[in-house]
């Protein structure tokens, strides 16, 4: 994992997440290397909104989010060690 | 505006001014109309009756944004239906400025003789002998025509696999970099231009001219408008320029509609191998470009320049339809290898969807294992030497699946589907069965209104509302493709009264009014047009179904089938 980060002040933080970022959503991460993702420490009870609202990205357009290869909502619950995949909503043809 | 008609049989050229029938109209309409009025439903596709319509858009050559697309029709050879295909480069402004709406090539050469036709600077036509151009692949010619034409034009050409006639068969055209990248693939129609003997039609460029426009200043000012609105939406002025089209290779594997092995699964498990996050990573490191402007009027540089290890180029430009097809539909997980196709379908005048589907079928069918990169190069490089087995692949997936005595055919009236399964998104089970072009996912793209984290609101495993969904697509594309929108510039109909903004500029252009009523209509009556000629040619309501494979057999990980009805597919276009 080339870049851990983690919030200053957390209780418990006892989840560990591997977090892609598609699109142009990599943009304001310096050194991101889309092939190992993004290493994130949360707290033990996180969800996925919270995840988004962590890295910065609540206010950009998100079109899916997938954790473990399954498609979930902002306020599901985060696992340990879970794999995120972050989505911009796609146009196209 | 005028119109060329070239006979190859008598080599005799003539113009003509538009009728008024034709007045308003380019690009799909106007081939479809003509091919409709001029060409007999049951002729041979290769034989003299076929005609090969150019005609830029109606839009292409003013100073709209993104309004290069060039639309190439005929009999399509593949389908034995009608056929558009458009490609962009620089082809669709340049002809546009000369005051050219179309070029219709009729008839066929006496003898086996190659021809160039060549429009200059003030619109004029010549044809010339070609003969020593027949032979060579696509790169070689340009760089040949180049040097006694000079770099200030356009030129579409095919390559061996047009000159063979094979179904597959695409017509090339050159991006604003000269290279012959660009690709009309579908419908085989560089076929149809090898029966002609037309080897390329090379356009001169006439720098600072625009197209003919009746009200200049309101034209100018809805313009503004759409490319703001380009400008503002963040797919096409953000994610596209750092990604291209392959920023869908993720999302839609992830959806579970990413047809793999033969459309086996519907996930690729090296999908991050292949993405557009990988691929723009890749070439950075290389020194490639990874935003390249291909088009002409272009502000969104979806392009790329893919290039090898040593920074030398390899290919323009890498999408998505191309990564899918010659990457998770043959198994293949490496961009390097899908690049090298890529160029060689481009040199050798190829769809790379037609052929990427034909080799997944022979390997579906035990021929190759899938995942053999090596042995797919080897399949396109035989199209080219002209060999049975090379014929075979380059007129695609039907043919292959013929030869094979195997069932397991995506196809649609004899083409292929594209990037996105119809079970696990059911819209485009309904554009694919019912579009009068055979498996064409531009004809009606719908997968958004199916995903309903990217906003849709349909569920992409159901029945209901994709059929109405889907004909709202078809007839407005039907339109986009008349006026020489590129697709991925459809951001600029977000503009407030977007629709009634890009009819303005129609109707700036014709000094006719044209209201978001007449656009509709126009749609509603391309679409008859293009499935009255179908009928002619023999097509039935039986025509409008998807392969077998597609109602019975569950796509994994989902593990759905199509349960759209017959009758349902048959309500798409019941006017």
């Amino acid at each position: 994992m080339n870049k851990w980060i983690q919030p200053l002040i957390f209780r418990n933080p006892s989840l560990e997440l591997t977090v892609k970022l598609y699109g142009t959503l990599s943009g304001p991460f310096d050194n991101y290397d889309h092939r190992e993702g993004l290493g994130v420490c949360l707290a033990e009870g996180s969800s996925i909104g919270d995840l988004l609202i962590f890295l910065n990205l609540n206010s950009k357009g998100i079109g899916m989010v997938f954790m473990d290869g399954r498609p979930v909502k902002k306020e599901t619950r985060l696992k340990e060690g879970a794999r995120v995949k972050i989505f911009q909503p796609i146009f196209g043809g | 505006m005028k119109i060329i008609r070239v006979d190859m049989r008598s080599k005799k050229i003539t113009t003509q001014e538009v009728t008024s029938a034709f007045t308003g109209m380019g690009g799909r309409g106007l081939t479809s109309f003509m091919i409709n009025q001029e060409v007999p439903g049951g002729c041979d596709p290769l034989g003299p009756e076929n005609k090969l319509i150019f005609a830029p858009g109606y839009l292409s050559g003013s100073s709209l944004v993104n309004s290069s697309r060039f639309s190439i029709g005929a009999k399509s050879p593949l389908t034995g239906g009608i056929k558009e295909s458009n490609v962009g480069g620089t082809v669709a402004a340049d002809l546009a400025h000369t005051g050219i709406s179309a070029i219709i090539i009729e008839g066929q050469p006496e003898k086996d003789h190659a021809y160039i036709l060549k429009i200059d600077k003030q619109g004029d036509a010549v044809l010339s002998d070609a003969d020593a151009f027949w032979g060579k692949r696509t790169y070689a010619l340009v760089a040949s025509l180049k040097a006694i034409h000079g770099e200030d034009c356009s030129i579409t050409c095919i390559g061996p696999a047009g000159e063979l006639q094979l179904s597959a068969a695409s017509i090339q055209s050159t991006d604003r970099d000269g290279r012959p990248c660009r690709a009309a693939g579908r419908g085989g129609l560089g076929a149809v231009m090898g029966s002609k003997g037309l080897k390329a039609l090379i356009v001169e460029r006439k720098a600072g001219k625009t197209a003919p426009i009746k009200d200049m200043e309101a034209f100018k000012s809805s313009a503004k408008i759409f490319a703001k609105a380009v400008l503002a939406d963040e797919f096409s002025a953000q994610i596209l320029p750092a990604l291209g089209s392959a920023v869908l290779v993720e999302p839609i594997n992830a959806a579970g509609a990413f047809p793999t092995r033969n459309a086996r699964q519907g996930q690729f498990e090296d999908a991050d191998k292949i993405s557009g996050e990988t691929m723009a990573q890749i070439i950075k490191e290389r020194g490639g470009i990874p935003n390249h402007k291909g088009c002409s009027q272009c502000i969104i540089n979806c392009s790329n320049e893919y290039v090898d290890e040593k920074g030398k180029y390899v290919t323009s430009s890498l999408e998505y339809e191309t990564i899918w097809s010659m990457g998770g539909m043959i198994g293949n997980n490496d961009l390097d290898a899908i690049a090298r196709l890529d160029f060689l379908c481009d040199d050798i005048g190829l769809d790379t969807m037609s052929t990427g589907v034909a080799i997944a079928v022979a390997m579906d069918a035990g021929y190759k294992p899938f995942g053999d990169a090596a042995a797919a190069i080897e399949m396109v490089e035989a199209v080219a030497t002209g060999s049975d087995f090379g014929k075979i692949i380059g007129h695609g997936p039907k043919r292959v699946g013929e030869y094979f005595n195997h069932d397991r055919v995506p196809v649609i009236k004899g083409q292929s589907i594209a990037a996105y399964d119809p079970r696990a998104i059911h819209g485009m089970a309904v554009t694919y069965a019912t579009t009068p072009m055979g498996g064409d996912h531009t004809a009606g793209w719908v997968v958004e209104s199916n995903l309903e984290a990217f906003g849709g609101t349909l569920d992409p495993f159901g029945a209901e509302g994709q059929v109405e969904t889907s004909r709202d697509a078809q007839l407005h594309m039907a339109v986009v493709d008349t006026m020489g929108i590129c697709d991925f510039a459809q951001t600029g109909f977000k503009a407030p009264d977007g629709l009634e903004n890009v009819c303005k500029m129609v109707a700036a252009k014709s000094g006719q009014p044209f209201s978001s009523k007449d656009w509709h209509a126009l749609g509603k009556k391309i679409i008859q047009t293009e499935l009255a000629f179908n009928k002619a040619a023999g097509f039935t309501r039986q025509d409008d179904r998807l392969p077998k494979m597609f109602y019975e057999e569950p796509l994994p990980p989902h593990n759905k089938v199509v349960v759209i009805s017959d009758e349902q597919m048959d309500t798409t276009f019941n006017f």
